[in-house]
């Protein structure tokens, strides 16, 4: 028996999973930039792209949103 | 047998829901733990106390949007589980441990500034990543 809100639907699971994506592509990144460009960007980096991806995330949100508001 | 069945009728979903907030809420509180103001001499700020402050300062933002961001995903997941089972549990705990190493680790990453140190938080974090991936999958 589910305890929560039901069965996940396949939207629900893509946004999850696409989200946990994220953390371990930020730091996979991390290990690349560390490598090869410089340590103190790598430690700057994941601070400053978290905000930068929500920010992203809002600005093409808002425009596919309009999108949808204006082709109906 | 017998006791592996009480186990796991003691430990509901629930049970394990509040376990995690109060884990996920102490991961947090540890990185504010360590906010000391850095102290004036002659009325100046010590320069290597302020670097500390600012390390942990940076620490403390950078860890709590992680652990933030885990928090509400596996919260997610555990709205859904349709039944609580020992791998279940064992990954949680081992998803918890690995959440509460987070601010340390974070915390090592700007004090220290090198290799060593970018690559435990990285991999740290990809391995959480894995085992939340993990959860979502059993559950």
């Amino acid at each position: 028996m589910t305890e929560g809100g039901g069965e996940l639907s396949t939207n629900d699971i893509r946004y999850m999973y696409s989200r946990l994506a994220l953390i371990a592509c930020i730091y996979l990144i991390t290990i690349a930039i560390a490598f090869f460009v410089s340590i103190q960007i790598a430690s700057i980096f994941p601070v400053a792209i978290v905000p930068s991806v929500v920010l992203l995330s809002k600005a093409f949100g808002s425009k596919k949103k309009r999108r949808e508001n204006t082709s109906l | 047998m017998e006791v592996n069945h009480v186990l796991i009728r003691l430990l509901t979903v629930e049970r394990l829901r509040v376990f995690s907030d109060s884990v996920l809420l102490v991961a947090i509180t540890i990185s504010a733990y360590n906010l000391t103001l850095p102290s004036l001499i002659n009325g100046k700020l010590s320069g290597i106390e302020t670097q500390s402050f600012l390390d942990n300062v940076y620490g403390l933002i950078s860890s709590f949007f992680v652990i933030s961001y885990f928090w509400v995903l596996y919260t997610k997941i555990l709205d859904h589980v349709r039944e609580i089972d020992d791998i279940i549990v064992a990954t949680s705990l081992v998803f918890f441990i690995l959440v509460l190493l987070i601010p340390v680790f974070t915390l090592g990453q700007f004090q220290y500034r090198n290799l060593q140190s970018v690559l435990a938080l990285a991999l740290l974090q990809i391995i959480n990543g894995f085992l939340y991936y993990y959860c979502g999958l059993i559950s």
